[in-house]
């Protein structure tokens, strides 16, 4: 890519000498390997299911967005629901303190990355990946350095709200934008946590490429989920890194429910003993939309637990895809791994694509996968409406059946209810 | 109530109705019998609405053309269908699949939807006279119940839904005694001046404890013999008896 277009994408004269360590670092990072190396492409195995090139093309005609956009709290709360804990917003990449809510939670530090220049911690942010987990994305991700939030669970904290990380975009006019969030999370050794990140926009067509690092230390335990409920008309590239120290346990939720394209990586590895992930999705593509995940499992330490379960719900024309990557290293003993996906495609022009990609390198492991794509079931149809349920009915409350097993267990309560009305009315919006 | 004339029913070029008539008065309760393959089942799919068929003659059910509707409308009218081998759909709750057919069947007929705590008070009155475990309520409809926990979320489904018109396929296959007593219990309460039952079954059991006015014998796809409750008897002695319908005037 040209100094020219990296220059349009991430803004001219950001590097000032002002900036801490670690952000100077991640863009140095991202250049290096931009430098280095071309963007994905199809080609690209785990890019496949992504039409790269139309997220690249749409790259070259985007605005980086002002910074002075405003928002109200209002319109916030109807997008991402109102849960209980603290809450920071991000406009365009930049912190919003108008509509967060720094209610101080106790054992949590919560701050907007920019605001990590002279505090004590921040030489120890991380918002990048490993370079050798980089790709063109995340590389750019980490040269625009656009604002996320910096949350540090103290050892031992178990905070009973969750944190509310809201990234929303407001598009100018008629110009699309681009922005590149980027939030670095750390659960210190036994704290427990619950974490929300949400992705919106205020219409239009924007270009989100986010990027949030997640470090859950010994004995820590982890909820996350990441809800992206963009416009029909967004496209969406989302990056989630997260490492899990020896007896760490992590459960995480990727909800893909707006957006023309949308990829969502989740990159974790069990680098500790005895650490544990649990990884569950739903996807609910329908007119032209394309919805992807990529998931990695890297099971580096032994003893460790993995569970992938995966949910699509295709329609129209759209396309759902899954590639559930399951690693053993060498020399590991005791790793279970499990993997599924299940999905929904509701009409002949829908398209599901599944691909698990296992890579064992050692003998001691249990490891299942498991697909199934299917229609809706006739016989079911018939018996809900021989009840008298007409038809249209009886397809949502079979559909609502099928991703009830990655939405129920959805906490806190106020998500859960919030989701449910979000995924109704994509869906409402996509049929013909 | 329903009236049945010429009725003939095949899928994929198979013809499984044969010119089937029957006609069933309001309050009347009609048995069809009949060996394997006879056609009992198709006749339960065709009334209620089941598209795999390719269906002529006629069905006239309280003065409407039935094989013009949808199965969903087909139960507005009033049709019911206790299914042979009711259907188990994981992730809807027992409770909410009954209100949402009850309530759809209300609206669409004009008639007020019943709140949560009604709904429930006359669930669980209708469960007990059923002797049927009210756990049953909160799990999701027919998963891992048990043979007769089906049948029996059947019946309880016909009597929250009222209709005009009970088909009862096989309600009996697969029940213990006891299990058979409460069923038809649950059944002969039903009984009701203004409502028809058609009771399809392979075995007579079942008419020892619900007495049907008339009873036909449905063989290669027509009705080969009608009479009544005796009926049921004599083809426990002596079997169906010859495959063709015997020629009016040899009766």
């Amino acid at each position: 890519m040209s100094d020219l277009a990296l220059e349009a994408l991430v803004g001219p004269g950001k590097a000032d000498h002002t900036e801490p360590p670690w952000r100077a670092q991640a863009r140095t990072l991202g250049a290096t390997w931009l430098a280095e190396h071309p963007m994905p492409t199809r080609r690209d195995e785990s890019w496949r299911y992504t039409p790269v090139d139309q997220v690249i093309s749409a790259i070259a005609d985007v605005a980086r967005p002002a910074s002075t956009v405003d928002v109200t709290s209002d319109a916030i709360d109807a997008l991402v629901g109102v849960h209980d804990g603290p809450r920071l917003v991000f406009v365009n990449g930049g912190f919003h303190p108008g509509s967060s809510q720094l209610t101080p939670l106790d054992g949590v530090d919560l701050a907007p990355l920019s605001s990590m220049t002279e505090h004590p911690d921040a030489d120890a942010v991380q918002c990048t990946p490993e370079p050798d987990r980089l790709n063109g994305f995340t590389a750019l991700n980490g040269l625009a350095g656009d604002d996320g939030a910096s949350v540090r669970v103290r050892a031992g904290a178990a905070p009973t709200v969750s944190v509310h990380l809201v990234h929303v975009s407001v598009p100018e006019a008629d110009q699309p934008i681009i922005t590149h969030p980027a939030s670095a999370i750390v659960i210190e050794a036994g704290a427990h946590a619950s974490i929300i990140e949400s992705y919106v926009a205020v219409g239009g067509a924007p270009l989100t490429n986010a990027s949030t690092v997640i470090d859950v230390a010994d004995h820590g335990q982890l909820t996350y989920h990441r809800v992206q409920t963009e416009p029909a008309e967004a496209v969406h590239i989302g990056y989630v890194r997260i490492r899990l120290a020896a007896h760490a346990r992590a459960h995480a939720r990727s909800l893909s429910i707006g957006a023309r394209i949308s990829r969502v990586e989740l990159d974790v590895s069990a680098d500790g003993d005895h650490a544990s992930i649990d990884v569950e999705g739903l996807y609910v593509p329908n007119d032209r939309q394309q919805h992807d995940h990529v998931i990695t499992i890297d099971h580096i330490g032994s003893h460790t637990r993995s569970n992938q379960r995966f949910k699509g719900v295709v329609d129209g024309h759209a396309r759902g895809a899954f590639t559930g990557k399951i690693v053993v290293r060498p020399g590991t003993t005791d790793t279970e791994a499990h993997q599924a996906n299940d999905s929904l495609v509701l009409t002949p022009h829908a398209q599901s694509d599944t691909r698990p990609w296992l890579e064992i390198l050692a003998d001691d492991v249990r490891c299942t996968h498991g697909a199934t794509i299917g229609r809706l079931d006739d016989q079911s149809l018939f018996y809900l409406r021989s009840r008298g349920i007409p038809l249209a009915e009886a397809r949502r409350i079979l559909i609502d059946a099928f991703s009830s097993s990655i939405t129920e267990a959805i906490e806190p309560e106020s998500l859960r209810s919030h989701l449910s009305e979000q995924i109704t009315k994509a869906r409402a919006q996509g049929s013909p | 109530m329903l009236h049945i004339k010429g009725l003939t029913a095949s899928i994929e070029g198979n013809q499984i109705l044969k010119g089937v008539d029957l006609d069933i008065a309001p309050g009347e309760v009609h048995a069809i019998m009949g060996p394997n393959g006879a056609g009992k089942s198709t006749l339960s799919a065709v009334l209620t609405g089941r598209d795999d068929y390719d269906v002529s003659g006629t069905v006239t059910f309280k003065g409407q053309d039935l094989l013009t509707l949808t199965p969903e409308e087909r139960a507005v009218a009033g049709v019911f269908l206790a299914f042979q081998y009711p259907i188990e759909i994981p992730g809807v709750g027992n409770m909410y699949f009954l209100r949402t057919a009850v309530n759809a069947v209300r609206e669409a007929r004009g008639e007020p939807t019943i709140d949560a705590r009604s709904f429930l008070d006359a669930v669980r009155t209708r469960m007990a006279e059923l002797d049927m475990d009210p756990a049953l309520l909160s799990r999701a409809v027919n998963t891992g119940f048990s043979g007769g926990e089906k049948k029996r979320n059947e019946i309880l489904q016909m009597t929250m839904l009222e209709p005009a018109l009970a088909i009862l396929d096989e309600t009996d296959s697969g029940l213990d005694i006891d299990a058979l007593r409460a069923v038809a219990a649950g059944i002969e309460r039903q009984r009701h001046p203004d409502r028809s039952m058609l009771i399809i079954t392979h075995y007579p059991r079942l008419l020892e404890y619900v007495r049907p006015d008339v009873v036909h014998v449905l063989r290669g796809g027509r009705i080969t013999r009608s009479g009544g409750p005796e009926l049921a008897l004599e083809l426990e002695q002596d079997g169906y008896g010859p495959a063709t319908p015997i020629p009016a005037n040899a009766r």
